[in-house]
């Protein structure tokens, strides 16, 4: 009886564990979910952009030279992503031309 | 962000459906969408000053983001630095470092890794031969572009990432060296 108590407790304690360390349902899967690491920020620690505002190139004073972009041109509309930005939040839902993109880090 | 990393790359969400999404496989892996793909659009890793001269009219995404980051500091410049992988990733190949950039690209079922220094200093198309496949990559240092192309002229997409990462996806991955 004391062991499958122990049992008991010891598999809701794994099932809650497991629950905290993920938060989504992976049910579902084509990679094997225990190789999938924490990465340290809990979800939503590092906050994707949904709604970006954006700025013409000579308002961008806080861009020096040597500062990489991630630079896309979709028809005649031309965006630039800061990697300083990028780093800070990884994701950026936009729309280029009519057209959803996301630019990811 | 999901706060999930899978072989050391981040795992991105939807907000509908919570599937999770890999960066590098360009696909969900977890979740109700697991399995749907997300097409590439070809894009430049490039320096603001050249981008801004090639494309005067520019937008920029704003530092007002409606977070308060301090956007002049690199939060992963230890992590850059550091030799180290972020985990313990076998290293099969010599001669290049974990943390070193590659433009990786899959051909005809075959993937090779590309030095990013390596294509960055050519001063002439390079062309190689994966898969028994001629290709060519062309790299402008002007406008940061790298574009791979086929025989047929057909153009390929790669993407730019560490060494150790893409190695840990593709473990059988073929890694250029410039020929002797």
């Amino acid at each position: 009886m004391r062991y499958r108590l122990k049992d008991t407790v010891d598999c809701l304690l794994i099932v809650t564990a497991f629950l905290l360390l993920t938060g989504f349902d992976m049910t579902k899967h084509s990679i094997p979910v225990e190789e999938i690491q924490s990465g340290g920020p809990p979800k939503d620690g590092i906050p994707s952009l949904t709604e970006p505002s954006f700025v013409s190139a000579e308002e961008a004073l806080f861009m020096d030279g040597d500062d990489m972009v991630i630079g896309l041109q979709i028809g005649s509309e031309k965006k630039a992503y800061p990697v300083k930005i990028l780093n800070w939040h990884e994701a950026v839902n936009d729309r280029i031309g009519g057209i959803e993109v996301l630019a990811t880090w | 962000m999901s706060g999930r990393l899978y072989k050391a790359n981040v795992l991105l969400y939807d907000k509908e459906t919570e599937s999770l999404w890999s960066q590098l496989l360009r696909r969900s892996v977890t979740g109700p969408l697991t399995g749907k793909k997300l097409p590439v659009i070809p894009s430049v890793l490039v320096r603001w000053d050249k981008w801004r001269k090639l494309h005067p009219d520019t937008l920029v995404l704003s530092e007002r983001t409606g977070y308060a980051r301090n956007y002049s500091r690199d939060p992963y410049r230890s992590y850059h630095k550091n030799p180290l992988a972020f985990f313990d990733f076998p290293l099969i190949k010599k001669g290049i470092k974990a943390k070193e950039l590659v433009y990786g690209v899959e051909v005809g079922g075959v993937r090779k890794a590309y030095p990013l220094k390596l294509l960055k200093a050519l001063k002439t198309p390079l062309k190689d031969t994966v898969a028994g496949v001629e290709v060519t990559i062309i790299s402008d240092s002007e406008s940061g572009e790298i574009r791979l192309n086929g025989a047929d002229g057909e153009v390929m997409a790669g993407l730019i990432t560490y060494w150790f990462v893409w190695n840990s996806f593709y473990p059988g991955t073929e890694l250029y060296s410039v020929p002797k």
